[in-house]
């Protein structure tokens, strides 16, 4: 598609249009895309001011230069029968009784509350994504997978992922993020769980290294629902995420867990917030990384108690691994609890491979090199023994050819 | 096939004090070699300046493995040439298997291993060693007791299968059940294609391991060296009777005693 000479009158307003005019007039989607848009034209991009971006600065990335209607792609979801999985590019199309009962509300609400200029932007022009119902009271063996597969040039992929998770229910959802060249990747993540459910849901973000990620996500969690959020990030020149963690019910309970490792000048800004809104609930977020080369991590961890969730146990770690002497990471932990009925508290540590494991690992016959690689890959299995076998032997993988190109 | 480690007047330090003052030493296939001596007699550094620990600097001497400049190969390559250091403190290393790396280490010296014959020798030899097999799947010496860490040195070597072994205090902090084990691996070990090094304080797992040298190394230098009659001269009447019979300087001896 192009859209030479649009870029010259309003690029923004004109590219919006033409969205609008390729989703049906009745569609839900419409409403949601043109309040999204509204709020999309009073925010402005980021600049290294704004304090959750001081250390990521991405005002060399034109992102509306970016097309996101050059977008290609081969979307797979591997899902069993049981549960409603649909496109929304399907759902655009026929409207379907379940979504807008149960996602619009939700999508809705976000345009409404969003204050994150990446969260309204894919919001208007999502191009691609999936809506996952479990049912209540169902009980998913199988790993339900995503796997977004984009493929443009100078394009910018902005799916939306949609995962609702009946009362008592049970589940596994893996998403996995991939596109090629040089594009922009935006991705919204809603999910709601109901009381009692479980669910986990396992992010893979392993974009081409020109390529930029984005992401917001928000989960909400009912009373004593539990979240496994894992989140990998080994993909990408610059990954910036921030995902938002409600415990909006009593007895809620949020596991939040990610990885990341950046070598060259790859740069990485992860954000967690675990959000107590309500009282007895439990949270903790545990982040590893690892930095080689000139890459840069960042770790920004919030814990937010609500003045009514009393009882909350709350906490958060991260821990940093620097290979060699250029790379750094930066580990900002912070707490706001309006209650002094709580327990919260967070630890971090950075350092550097062990001289001592790495002489033992040598005096065996391993080569530095491959010591290293094991040291590495040893630093992250604490967090793989949470993921499912099938997604840590891919990271285990990702690992090992990241640090043969150290 | 016979080999030797021979090494000679080796100095080294840490940092800038000096440690080894000129060792000379030479270890045949075959033979079982005791290096006893006081604390801070430079034993272990003796045996982690053989393995190549980037901790120490060697400042003069060779070391050879047969026609093999041990100095100037990196640990790794000392280590596939059939060098073996059993760690006086074997590091914890969570996040590897034990089963893992005992594989990757058999693959750099074997090459096109096979995988279910390396199984069944290491859930062998770790009944020999009176080892829980599911120590396959623990992580390297993470959460061991020291007797177990010790164990885990024993199968090592003997899986391995090194040309010389150097046991650095692998005796200490054992009860005599597990010091026994420890000497049964070393017995299995011992023969024609293999030589060792045992550095100990205490003539006990000398009664088990019946060395065919005994040296004394005092003040980074040896001293004296015999056969296992030396053993039991010390055990009687202790180090100050080395310090007398060498007219050892009881200033040196005192520095080296409280380190």
């Amino acid at each position: 598609m192009d859209d030479k000479g649009i870029v010259n009158t309003n690029k923004k307003s004109v590219l919006f249009d033409y969205q609008l005019n390729k989703t049906p007039k009745s569609s839900w989607s419409a409403d949601i895309r043109k309040a999204a848009f509204q709020s999309y034209t009073q925010l402005s991009w980021p600049t290294p001011t704004d304090e959750q971006w001081r250390r990521t600065d991405i005002t060399q990335v034109d992102i509306p230069g970016y097309n996101p209607f050059a977008i290609d792609g081969a979307h797979e979801i591997d899902v069993p029968d049981s549960v409603h999985a649909l496109s929304l590019d399907n759902i655009m199309m026929r409207d379907t009784a379940l979504f807008q009962s149960t996602a619009v509300p939700l999508i809705r609400k976000r345009v409404e509350t969003a204050t994150d200029i990446f969260e309204v932007y894919n919001l208007s022009f999502f191009n691609a994504g999936y809506f996952i119902y479990i049912p209540e009271n169902a009980t998913i063996q199988n790993e339900i997978t995503i796997r977004y597969n984009f493929l443009g040039t100078h394009a910018l992929a902005s799916p939306h992922t949609i995962i609702i998770a009946g009362k008592n229910s049970s589940t596994d959802i893996t998403i996995e993020h991939s596109i090629n060249n040089n594009n922009v990747y935006i991705h919204g993540l809603t999910v709601f769980l109901h009381e009692n459910a479980q669910c986990r849901v396992n992010i893979v973000q392993n974009i081409s290294k020109a390529s930029y990620f984005f992401s917001t996500g928000k989960v909400s969690l009912s009373s004593n629902a539990v979240l496994e959020y894992f989140e990998a990030h080994t993909g990408g020149s610059i990954a910036k995420t921030m995902l938002d963690a409600a415990l909006d019910g009593s007895g809620s309970d949020a596991w939040l867990r990610g990885i990341y490792f950046g070598t060259g000048s790859q740069h990485f800004d992860l954000g967690t917030i675990q959000h107590h809104n309500a009282n007895n609930a439990h949270s903790r977020s545990y982040y590893k990384g690892a930095a080689s080369g000139t890459a840069r991590t960042v770790y920004q961890g919030l814990i937010e108690v609500a003045e009514h969730a009393k009882k909350t146990d709350a906490y958060l770690t991260n821990k940093n691994l620097i290979l060699g002497n250029t790379a750094r990471s930066d580990s900002i932990p912070s707490l706001k609890i309006r209650n002094n009925d709580v327990r919260c508290s967070h630890g971090s540590t950075t350092g550097k491979l062990n001289k001592n494991q790495l002489f033992y690992l040598m005096s065996r016959g391993l080569s530095e090199k491959e010591s290293e690689q094991i040291l590495v890959q040893a630093f992250f299995e604490d967090v793989f023994s949470h993921v499912s076998g099938g997604t840590a032997d891919k990271l285990r993988k990702i690992i090992r050819e990241k640090i043969s190109d150290v | 096939m016979a080999h030797a480690l021979t090494i000679h007047n080796l100095k080294a330090q840490i940092q800038d004090k000096p440690i080894l003052n000129g060792i000379n030493l030479e270890i045949n296939s075959g033979e079982i070699h005791a290096l006893m001596g006081p604390n801070g007699s430079g034993k272990s550094t003796l045996a982690n300046v053989l393995m190549g620990s980037p901790e120490y600097t060697v400042t003069g001497g060779q070391i050879t493995l047969d026609v093999q400049n041990l100095l100037e190969m990196q640990i790794h390559e000392r280590a596939q040439a059939g060098i073996f250091l059993a760690f006086q403190y074997p590091v914890e290393i969570p996040g590897v298997t034990v089963g893992k790396f005992l594989k990757r280490a058999l693959e750099t010296k074997i090459s096109g291993m096979n995988v279910s014959d390396y199984l069944k020798d290491l859930r062998t030899t770790m009944d020999f060693l009176e080892m829980d097999q599911d120590f396959i799947n623990r992580y390297v010496n993470d959460g061991f007791s020291g007797g177990e860490k010790k164990r885990m040195e024993i199968l090592q070597m003997l899986m391995l299968k090194p040309r010389f072994a150097i046991l650095d205090e692998t005796d200490s902090g054992l009860d005599i059940d597990a010091l026994k084990i420890v000497a049964r691996g070393v017995n299995r070990a011992r023969g024609s294609g293999f030589g060792a090094l045992i550095i100990t304080h205490y003539q006990r797992l000398l009664d088990h391991i019946r060395p065919d040298f005994v040296h004394i190394m005092y003040n980074g230098k040896i001293i004296t060296s015999g056969g296992e009659e030396l053993v039991r001269q010390l055990e009687e009447k202790g180090y100050d009777w080395i310090k007398k019979e060498y007219n050892l300087i009881e200033e040196e001896a005192h520095e080296y005693s409280t380190n």
